[in-house]
């Protein structure tokens, strides 16, 4: 059954030990990507790259990949490498019909491919951006090469059970973290909190849809902690664990002011907000795998410090957003007492205050650490500028608000539109403008959903403007 | 006075600062993503107009702070606030003034006192091996200008100053007299996956003995000069080496061959496998003869006089691309590395996909290979557009040579983005009226200017420090089972000589080493044939960095005053205007 395991880890295995031979199961660890993990980890991660899904043919990752594994001939023929962009096929000669080939149908193939990615390389040191179809070649390239190691044994290495670097608890929580999805489960249970609020008036309803949130927050809570045991690291290195960290951050903070104002409503659009960051976390084509990291990010107090307080900025920017939308859409139903507006308006200075404060932190612990990392404190990296442009965007609000130049609908209006600015910084400078210092290891693309936003944003927005501008729709 | 301090200081001002700059930041990062950084930092954050501006603002700042006087309990947060943002801009100011930034690069057990900073600078030795050092500013040049090197009688006419240079290879047509070359400059483009790439087929280049064909990914675009009653050639393989400037010819006769000495130089090939079909299977490089009717590839690895090894592997085809493994570092020995092998006869015009050239009987023409078949041969018509027949691709031929020369000169370049920019100067020796080209970059023969007995380099712009720094041993640490760094580190020894101290540390990412108000930072490493690894240290002094932090401390002080402590302490109704 074994033979087809490559002969390295073969040896590997039986110098150390003969008991890893019984059979490959889901937490068998392997060594992958320079780390320690469960053989499921390592196998939904190699399907995420090969077929760009977590299921194929209705099968899980695992079963999947230790098949592949165990009989590489049949998996060559397996149609289950994703393939999409039209013109790509095209220039392969691939079937337009269906988004998956096999490792055969892309063999004859493969040189093309290389061209393209050869090409690609070429523009990348020229500094010019790649076409499409030579980006999403690279892609393809890198998905035939995965399977390719895949099958000779060069991408893993099974190590024994009893191997010293294997930490048996960090493994067993990977494989929890994995089976359990604890932020699926999160953001489905704030989902439900905010159906319920929305449907049902009745009290009871509303201490369970309270119940459903803290419950959604403990999940929360439950995988970010293990996320941090697991890579022994804080859990704002990448883009999908700053959008985990920044909705626990926006639920936290929402749940802080609902309880010092004893006011339900920052909890309830908190909750749909952080659930509306956590399904994007899933909708854009971030990595969520679980990965070292490069040496200058491999730091210290410092970093965590300074990402962790910028973060939570964005989470009270998020939550003044969502307070803004709701202000807007019930001051414009003419649902919105003065009492009630007032109210609100003092909540989103708050929050806007807290946000000011945390960005602006941020963003000196941020020169703080680079003057200790690498002796300057300001350097105008785009990201670190962005920063400086998002806080004084709010400090604009802020002195507004100070002297009462600014009134409530302009206030929750800057809310909105502010947010904007966050995401530029957020997203943007590492996805729209791709340069600088903090574009380590980030991806392109999947601007898809980040457009659905913006549309929706710009209709609502364009929308509030005309109501009050033309038709005088608002209180104020 | 008081009317004035109110305008200047006035919310109406500040707001209109802080827009604009909101504004001056966007759209400079927008730039820097189509410009790149230099292009930025030259025009914007380092320019004399954006200090000004933000000058602008601390006015905003003092104007407001002093219109509040005299002040009350309510201006508390208020003052705080911006005092510790008064404190920050002239920390900024301070290090802005008075800092240094600049880079050591050290091999293991070498010394060193001096930084590169940005900018450059005219080295000149004269007569009595005295070296002098000018700086200059590297501007576009209008007109023409002078440059005295202090503390020397030597003065120097600028007649050309380029900010970004290449060193460009061209090809001229020769005379009679020279003996044949033959050279196309073909274009190959494709709208489709958007590739326009221009290059030369020549048949005779010293420097590159693969000048006569090209690889784009698996297509062959190739030039072949028929000459009458040539023999057929066995595989050749041929080598120069820009360290040596030599270059070597090594008959292969059999698939292995052991030890040959290469003539004139220290180096060795000490092992030497021939594959006529190249496959890597596994990442193995095999003998496939069942599968690949033609790919010849030689690996071989070369040895110098210390010892130092380097595996090369060199394919005909493909990939395109040579691969090597070193001892101590990639291309050591700085080796171009050819196979010439003669096409087998049923192969020659039937590389698919391939678009062929012939120069014959004094005529050029040309035929293409793909897998629909071959095309027959047609006359070359020059700068028209044809297509090639395969991969949807249009070839045009731009210029045609008989007897290329090869000429090498210095060209003025865009800025490049990301790599750093190589200055070039044309002085004229003002007394003696001889001139050349002074440039920073590698291989250009320019550098010293016949101008008596002295000697000339335009290098990256020195600084002394008040010690010296030596590096002991450097290691790069891999995550385990990878090749991907996990940590760099140095151990280093810095001294003191005025001081006599004498400081033992190890420097690593994120971990540096202070010393006299200097930081001294890990900041990249780089690898070197003869002398092994070299580390790469920042040097930073940042004498305001201090009011930075103390600035930054007060003003989250007066923050919090302002937005919490305030509201109850002076009750919610007073706020602080």
């Amino acid at each position: 059954m074994f033979k087809k395991i490559p002969f390295l880890i073969l040896v590997a295995g039986l110098a150390a030990s003969g008991a890893w031979a019984a059979e490959i199961l889901p937490d068998t660890p392997v060594r992958h990507n320079g780390r320690i993990k469960p053989f499921d980890a390592f196998a939904r991660q190699t399907l995420k790259v090969l077929a760009e899904a977590d299921k194929w043919d209705k099968k899980t990752a695992f079963p999947l990949i230790k098949e592949a594994v165990q009989n590489p001939k049949s998996a060559a023929s397996w149609k289950w490498i994703r393939v999409d962009l039209k013109d790509l096929k095209r220039y392969l000669n691939l079937s337009d019909e269906t988004h998956f080939f096999s490792y055969d149908d892309l063999l004859p193939v493969k040189s093309r491919v290389e061209f393209l990615v050869q090409n690609a390389k070429e523009k990348r040191k020229k500094d010019e951006r790649p076409s499409k179809t030579e980006q999403k070649a690279e892609t393809l390239y890198n998905q035939i090469r995965t399977f390719e190691e895949l099958q000779s044994g060069g991408l893993y290495t099974v190590l024994p059970a009893d191997d010293a670097a294997v930490n048996k608890s960090r493994l067993r929580v990977e494989s929890f973290y994995l089976n359990y999805e604890p932020h699926t489960k999160a953001a489905a249970l704030y989902f439900l909190a905010c159906f319920i609020f929305l449907l049902f008036t009745d009290k009871k309803m509303h201490v369970f849809a309270n119940l459903c949130i803290l419950l959604a927050f403990l999940w929360h809570t439950v995988g970010l902690i293990c996320r941090v045991y697991v890579l022994a690291r804080p859990p704002v290195s990448n883009m999908y664990e700053s959008m985990i960290f920044m909705s626990w951050v926006l639920v936290f903070f929402a749940g802080i002011f609902s309880f010092i104002y004893k006011n339900n409503i920052p909890l309830r659009v908190g909750a749909l907000v952080g659930g509306l960051v956590m399904l994007y976390s899933r909708l854009l084509p971030i990595d969520a795998s679980l990965d070292v990291l490069v040496p200058v990010l491999r730091s210290t107090y410092w970093l965590s410090v300074h990402v962790m307080t910028v973060v939570s900025s964005y989470g009270a920017f998020g939550l003044a957003m969502a307070l803004g939308h709701r202000y807007l859409i019930l001051d414009y139903m003419g649902k919105l007492p003065k009492k009630a507006a007032q109210e609100s308006a003092n909540l989103m200075d708050r929050v806007i205050q807290l946000g000011v404060i945390l960005i602006g932190t941020g963003t000196v612990l941020g020169g703080v650490w680079a003057n200790e990392s690498w002796g300057r404190f300001w350097g105008w990296d785009p990201k670190e500028t962005w920063a400086l442009i998002t806080f004084l965007c709010y400090l604009i609000v802020v002195h507004l608000r100070f002297l009462k130049k600014m009134n409530s609908f302009w206030l929750a209006f800057s809310a909105v539109l502010g947010f904007l600015v966050v995401l530029m910084t957020w997203y943007g400078v590492n996805f729209v403008l791709g340069r600088g210092l903090h574009s380590y290891g980030q991806g392109s693309g999947g601007m898809k959903w980040i457009i659905y936003y913006l549309i929706a944003e710009a209709a609502f927005i364009g929308f509030v403007l005309k109501a009050r501008l033309l038709d005088r729709g608002f209180s104020g | 006075m008081r009317k004035v301090i109110q305008v200047f200081g006035s919310l109406g001002f500040a707001i209109f600062l802080i827009a604009f700059l909101v504004l001056i930041l966007a759209v400079s990062t927008l730039s820097e993503s189509w410009h790149g950084t230099p292009f930025v930092q030259r025009y914007i954050y380092s320019a004399f107009w954006f200090d000004l501006f933000l000058s602008l603002l601390w006015i905003n700042i003092f104007c407001a702070t002093l219109t509040r006087w005299p002040f009350q309990k309510k201006h508390t947060g208020f003052i705080i606030t911006h005092i510790g943002i008064l404190t920050l801009l002239i920390g900024s100011l301070l290090s802005r003034l008075f800092g240094v930034e600049g880079q050591i690069s050290l091999f293991e057990n070498q010394a060193k006192q001096n930084i590169l900073q940005q900018g450059w600078e005219i080295r000149l030795l004269d007569e009595k091996q005295k070296l002098h050092k000018q700086p200059v500013k590297i501007r576009p040049s209008k007109g023409t200008y002078d440059i005295a090197i202090e503390g020397t009688p030597y003065v120097f006419t600028v007649l050309k100053s380029y900010e970004n240079s290449t060193l460009r290879t061209t090809l001229s047509e020769g005379t009679s007299a020279d003996a044949t070359n033959h050279a196309l400059r073909v274009n190959l483009s494709s709208e489709r996956i958007g590739l326009n790439e221009n290059f030369w087929l020549i048949e005779n280049n010293p420097e590159d003995a693969h000048s006569s064909f090209k690889n784009i990914g698996p297509a062959l675009i190739q030039m072949k000069v028929e000459k009458n009653g040539e023999n057929e050639t066995k595989p050749l393989l041929l080598l120069y080496s820009a360290k040596y400037e030599k270059s070597f010819e090594v008959p292969i006769d059999q698939k292995e061959l052991r030890e040959v000495k290469l003539a004139n130089s220290e180096l060795t090939l000490t092992r030497l496998n021939y594959y006529p079909n190249a496959k890597i299977s596994r990442n193995e490089l095999t003998n496939a003869p069942d599968e690949i009717r033609f790919n010849p590839a030689v690996q071989f690895e070369i040895r110098n006089a210390n010892g130092h090894t380097e595996e090369h592997t060199r394919f005909l085809i493909f990939p395109d691309y040579p691969t090597l493994k070193g001892g101590l570092s990639a291309d050591m020995f700085g080796l171009k590395v050819g196979l010439r092998v003669e096409t087998p006869d049923e192969l020659k015009s039937e590389f698919s996909p391939s678009l062929n050239f012939y120069f014959k009987n004094n005529e050029w023409s040309y035929d293409s290979v793909s897998s629909k078949g071959k095309s027959g041969r047609r006359p070359l018509e020059p700068k028209k557009a044809t297509p090639t027949g395969w991969m949807d691709m249009v070839f045009k031929v731009s210029e045609v040579f008989v007897r290329a020369k090869i000429v090498r000169s210095i060209e003025s370049a865009p800025a490049s983005k990301t790599t750093d920019n190589y200055p070039a100067l044309f002085l004229q020796n003002k007394a003696t009226g001889a001139a050349d080209w002074l440039s920073p970059e590698k291989n250009a023969s320019f550098q010293t200017l016949p101008a008596g007995k002295i000697e000339m380099a335009l290098s990256v712009q020195s600084k002394a420090v008040p010690f010296a720094l030596k590096l002991v041993d450097f290691r790069k640490i891999d995550y385990p089972g990878t090749s991907n760094a996990q940590e760099f580190e140095s151990d280093v020894v810095l001294m003191d000589v005025i001081k006599k101290t004498t400081i033992e540390r190890t420097i690593s990412m994120n971990k540096p080493l202070d010393y006299a108000g200097y930081r001294i930072f890990q900041s990249s490493f780089a690898q070197d044939p003869e002398r092994g690894e070299m580390s790469v240290f920042t040097v930073a002094k940042n004498p305001g960095i201090g009011l930075i932090y103390s600035g930054s401390v007060i003003i989250l002080i007066g923050v919090i005053m302002l937005f919490y402590i305030q509201p109850v302490w002076l009750g919610k109704k007073k706020r602080h205007v």
